[in-house]
């Protein structure tokens, strides 16, 4: 029981690393919190309201989102896409993410 | 109650938290967001959102300070790493001072300090990098100051009248800070016998520029010595004639006392690693 709980933080402290990467990822296009999040969860990775919308503030602070208030349809929504820095940042980002699986591969594939 | 008007309780709790320009931004974009959650989930239950539901889903969300808290870069006051530093040095405190008020003091002073020594750590990270120190090199120029400070110290206690006069121009130091002819005469030169040995130790150390076990022995003995007078000091009478004047003194000695004591636990942990090393 108490394994399968630090089993449970350890894997959740890994998505916790992941997901800035995994929101720029789907922020090429304009989006706002509820679509956005729809969309991780569409890709497999559900990330709770609580966590996602304070996000968006702090990438947006860091200088990496834009964003804009709109009114169509429905309710007044904020909308956030990558600026030039957070495409970068994205490019960065991704690069040693990929370097990481790929050393982790390794270091896994020579534990079995 | 309706659920507009839960998410509103529950937007007003978050953003009285926030920095006041970003408040309003806050609020709308979290007003719209939980609205299209809460749509979202009356729509999968098949029923329009209600009172328990909203209540449900912000529970989820998270407690309104918790969500504040992400939304602006958090800060601690006391660093985790000192935690147990800080827990030690306030349940001694506790223990010693938990009978007067003075223990709001010695808290209020830990705070201060271990907050100081945190944002000074966050400001000038550089300057706290660590770097290995000689734990038996003895710095001449402090040992020095601290002879020079016992000097000042048996002065200003053994002749307060004089130090005052010179002090502020020949003026006349108040009665109220004079001492029963008791204390002046039997107990006092023992507190200055105290500091006097400790004087010789630190000219001593002052002087080989080093710590020896010996020395460290004789110094954890003198604090433990300076202890003694101090219990003695606040249990044989009166130290001075002005009733509220004593109380105070004796308060402040048994801060002395508690800070001497913390000062032989460090010292005696640091020889019992020495000697582990050696």
């Amino acid at each position: 029981m108490v394994n399968q709980k630090s089993i449970g933080a350890s894997e959740a402290e890994l998505r916790r690393g992941v997901l800035v990467l995994a929101v720029l990822s789907q922020l090429r296009s304009w989006q706002y919190g509820y679509s956005l999040r729809q969309a991780l969860v569409d890709s497999g990775m559900p990330i709770e309201e609580g966590t996602l919308y304070p996000l968006l503030r702090r990438l947006e602070s860091q200088g990496l989102l834009a964003s804009e208030w709109r009114i169509e349809a429905g309710p007044p929504r904020r909308y956030y896409r990558l600026n030039a820095q957070g495409k970068h940042s994205y490019r960065e980002l991704g690069t040693s993410w990929r370097g990481l699986v790929s050393i982790m591969d390794r270091i896994l594939d020579a534990g079995v | 109650m309706n659920s507009e008007r839960v998410v509103q309780l529950y937007i007003d709790e978050v953003i009285k938290r926030l920095p006041f320009k970003q408040r309003r931004d806050i609020a709308g974009e979290l007003r719209s967001l939980i609205a299209e959650e809460l749509a979202a989930k009356g729509e999968a239950l098949g029923r329009a959102p209600d009172e328990a539901m909203a209540v449900d889903f912000l529970r989820d969300f998270g407690r309104p300070q918790e969500v504040a808290t992400r939304y602006q870069p958090s800060f601690t006051i006391i660093d985790p790493s000192d935690t147990r530093d800080f827990l030690v040095a306030a349940v001694i405190g506790s223990l010693i001072l938990g009978q007067t008020y003075l223990i709001f003091g010695w808290l209020g002073l830990l705070g201060s300090f271990f907050g100081i020594r945190n944002w000074v750590r966050r400001r000038w990270p550089e300057k706290s990098v660590w770097r290995p120190q000689d734990p038996d090199r003895a710095s001449r120029l402090g040992s020095l100051a601290l002879v020079v400070l016992i000097i000042i110290g048996i002065l200003s206690f053994g002749a307060p009248q004089w130090v005052f006069a010179q002090l502020s121009g020949g003026k006349v130091l108040s009665p109220w800070l004079a001492y029963t002819d008791n204390f002046h005469r039997t107990r006092l030169p023992w507190l200055f016998a105290v500091w006097a040995l400790s004087g010789v130790l630190r000219l001593m150390v002052a002087f080989e520029g080093q710590w020896r076990s010996l020395t460290r022995y004789v110094d954890i003995g003198i604090s433990a010595l300076a202890i003694v007078v101090l219990a003695w000091f606040c249990s044989d009478g009166s130290l001075f004639r002005t009733p509220i004047v004593d109380h105070d003194a004796k308060t402040g000695i048994a801060v002395a006392v508690l800070i001497v004591m913390i000062d032989i636990v460090e010292k005696t942990n640091r020889l019992r690693r020495l000697r582990f090393q050696h």
